[in-house]
């Protein structure tokens, strides 16, 4: 069975169809990822479609930081993608919560509600960022021991915000100013 | 037919062991030549295998009701019904077959859209059943030209057999016949222009929004098998057989690969028609067409 | 007719992909992350207080201060370095990478003051300073 396992693993990094969605961000990550499309940069050389359902998509690629609106549907559509699934974090907004942190509206960055395996940041990012970003997320569905989820380690200097105005860059401070 | 002819034919050639890559290599040339006409690189060679693979090895959905296992049914018809209809084909026509296998034929090509139209009104989700409502009302309409066509072609040759329909004699009420159903074939594929059934942009893929892995891959497979049989049908009436086995099949080939490209280049080249426009564009032809046809029917009658 | 024509072009044109993983050129006056030149920033605080996103804050102790920067938080409107007064932040071509740990690209670094030794004598009156 190990030809088999490697032959499916192979075939999972090779083809990884995308889907998206939009939590409350301003378009412009959108926009720049459907220019990834676009002929001037081709994602389709690397297998990679866009599909129109969240059940049949391998890696979700969330922009915006999730807003108070949203966070249910996020929350719905991760569980809508079958397993082996991985989540892209597009632009800023959704690995920190960038210019909107502290607004009443917005419930914090993507980590908070769904586990993130790859961060795209950029305000917004480049396509050929955006490109590199979902072919790791593909190298990393052919092998899912190397996802690495978040440990207490990872987050024990994070304040329950998400760190989102950067106060977690120094040591020992755990509350926001 | 005999019944190991007929099981040959079935698995072997141009069945399930020849079909299903055959079908990926049509997949794959159909979106090769859109990326190419729009200046993009497109997929590889083995594109559509590894998707196959990987929607293979997807994690099953939980059934929870007796739907969900009457929605596993449908693509698996469908792959059966076309893998059917893919060894009626005629490639070498002397190689058997039985009087009226023509309808037999036509029957086994119609059955996949109408399974990708209960496919969506049994899944339980509203963006199902705008795209089933979309893609019955292009399957009635291109249909009616497609029937006509079909008969105008096998009453002027005075036969339903397709053995004998695959030596063509040149006769405009071929040609004009086999470039209707050419006509229709974009319908029945959901290709651009008339792939409003399977909008992604505007109902989520339609009648497959809740599908997911394995039931996905053999909706692909039969969509693929679906260019092959339709292809193979139309080229396999089109072209006199010249009795060299390897001649005949290398011109079978090379048209239905022509054809692909044909399809794929006018769906590279126009966007999507909305529903109302392409069931009106549907009904002018056919309108028009039938009372052609019939009357060219009825007058060449020998 | 004219898609006749546009289809014609597109295939004698050939791809005009980048094949992955070939990157575009940069323009030159491309903003990317914010570089801060150490020896030059003198701690004012001036890019955290315009920074439209916080993703810089600089945070002063009695012997120095620390300035952090979060590529992550930046939206890479270069008010930062418009405003800075000594010129030492600067937004060069790099381009803020992919990654996968929580909190991965921060960065900060620390400037300690030297003390300077004000000698007072003990008795004299101070001398009065003419303006």
């Amino acid at each position: 069975m190990k030809l088999l396992e490697k032959l499916l693993s192979h075939c999972r990094q090779k083809s990884p169809w995308l889907f998206h969605m939009n939590s409350g961000s301003c378009n412009g990550c959108d926009i720049e990822l459907v220019a990834s499309i676009a002929p001037r940069y081709d994602v389709e050389q690397l297998g990679i479609h866009l599909e129109g359902s969240p059940r049949h998509a391998d890696i979700l690629c969330i922009s915006g930081p999730v807003t108070y609106n949203t966070v249910a549907a996020v929350k719905t559509v991760y569980g809508q993608v079958p397993h082996p699934k991985a989540v892209v974090a597009l632009g800023s907004c959704a690995a920190t919560c960038n210019a909107f942190a502290g607004s009443p509206t917005v419930v914090g960055p993507l980590h908070r509600h769904i586990p993130v395996d790859v961060y795209v940041p950029g305000c917004p990012p480049r396509p050929d960022a955006i490109i590199e970003g979902i072919a790791k997320a593909a190298e990393l569905l052919g092998y899912p021991e190397r996802r690495k989820p978040l440990t207490d380690e990872d987050v024990k200097d994070i304040p329950a915000c998400g760190g989102a105005c950067g106060a977690a860059a120094t040591e020992g401070e755990t509350s926001c100013k | 037919m005999q019944i190991t002819t007929a099981i040959l034919r079935l698995l072997i050639f141009p069945g399930l062991l020849f079909a299903v890559p055959a079908a990926w290599l049509f997949l794959y040339i159909e979106r090769k030549t859109i990326a190419r006409m729009q200046q993009r690189i497109g997929p590889p060679l083995l594109q559509p295998f590894y998707d196959f693979v990987k929607l293979l090895g997807k994690e099953p959905p939980q059934h929870r009701s007796i739907q969900d296992l009457l929605i596993k049914v449908w693509p698996a018809i469908s792959v059966s019904v076309l893998l059917a209809a893919l060894a009626l084909i005629p490639v070498f026509p002397s190689k058997g077959g039985f009087s009226g296998d023509l309808i037999l034929l036509i029957t086994l090509l119609e059955l996949p859209s109408m399974f990708y139209m209960l496919a969506g009104f049994t899944s339980r989700s509203i963006y199902g059943k705008v795209g089933s409502m979309r893609e019955a009302s292009l399957s009635l309409s291109s249909n009616l030209l497609f029937l006509t066509a079909v008969m105008m072609i096998a009453v002027g040759a005075h036969t339903f057999r397709l053995s004998e329909l695959a030596a063509p004699t040149a006769s405009p009420a071929r040609w004009l016949g086999l470039a209707a159903i050419i006509l229709c074939i974009p319908a029945k594929l959901r290709l651009n222009p008339f792939s409003t059934s399977s909008a992604e942009q505007e109902i989520y893929s339609g009648p497959l929004t809740e599908y997911s892995g394995s039931d996905l891959a053999l909706w692909e497979l039969a969509h693929g098998l679906e260019w092959l049989a339709l292809s193979g049908f139309v080229v396999s009436l089109s072209f006199p057989r010249t009795g060299f086995k390897i001649a005949d099949a290398g011109i079978f080939a090379f048209l239905c690969i022509a054809l692909v490209v044909l399809l794929a280049t006018v769906a590279a080249a126009t966007a999507r028609f909305t529903i109302d426009r392409s069931v009106r564009f549907y009904w002018r032809w056919s309108v028009a067409l039938a009372v052609v046809f019939l009357v060219s029917a009825v007058v060449f009658r020998g | 007719m004219s898609i006749i024509r546009l289809l014609i072009n597109n295939i004698q044109g050939g791809s005009i992909t980048l094949p992955y993983p070939e990157r575009p050129p940069i323009q030159s006056d491309y903003r990317g992350m914010v570089q801060n030149a150490p020896e030059e920033c003198t701690g004012c605080g001036l890019c955290a207080y315009v920074c439209t996103s916080s993703a810089i804050t600089v945070q002063r102790a009695a012997d120095g201060f620390r300035w952090s920067y979060d590529p992550a938080q930046c939206t890479y409107c270069a008010r930062c370095t418009q405003r800075c007064p000594k010129g030492s932040l600067t937004m060069q071509d790099e381009r803020p990478p992919i990654y996968q740990q929580l909190g991965g690209l921060k960065q900060y670094h620390d400037v300690k003051k030297k003390k300077k030794a004000v000698v007072i004598p003990p008795s004299s009156p101070q001398p009065v300073e003419a303006n």
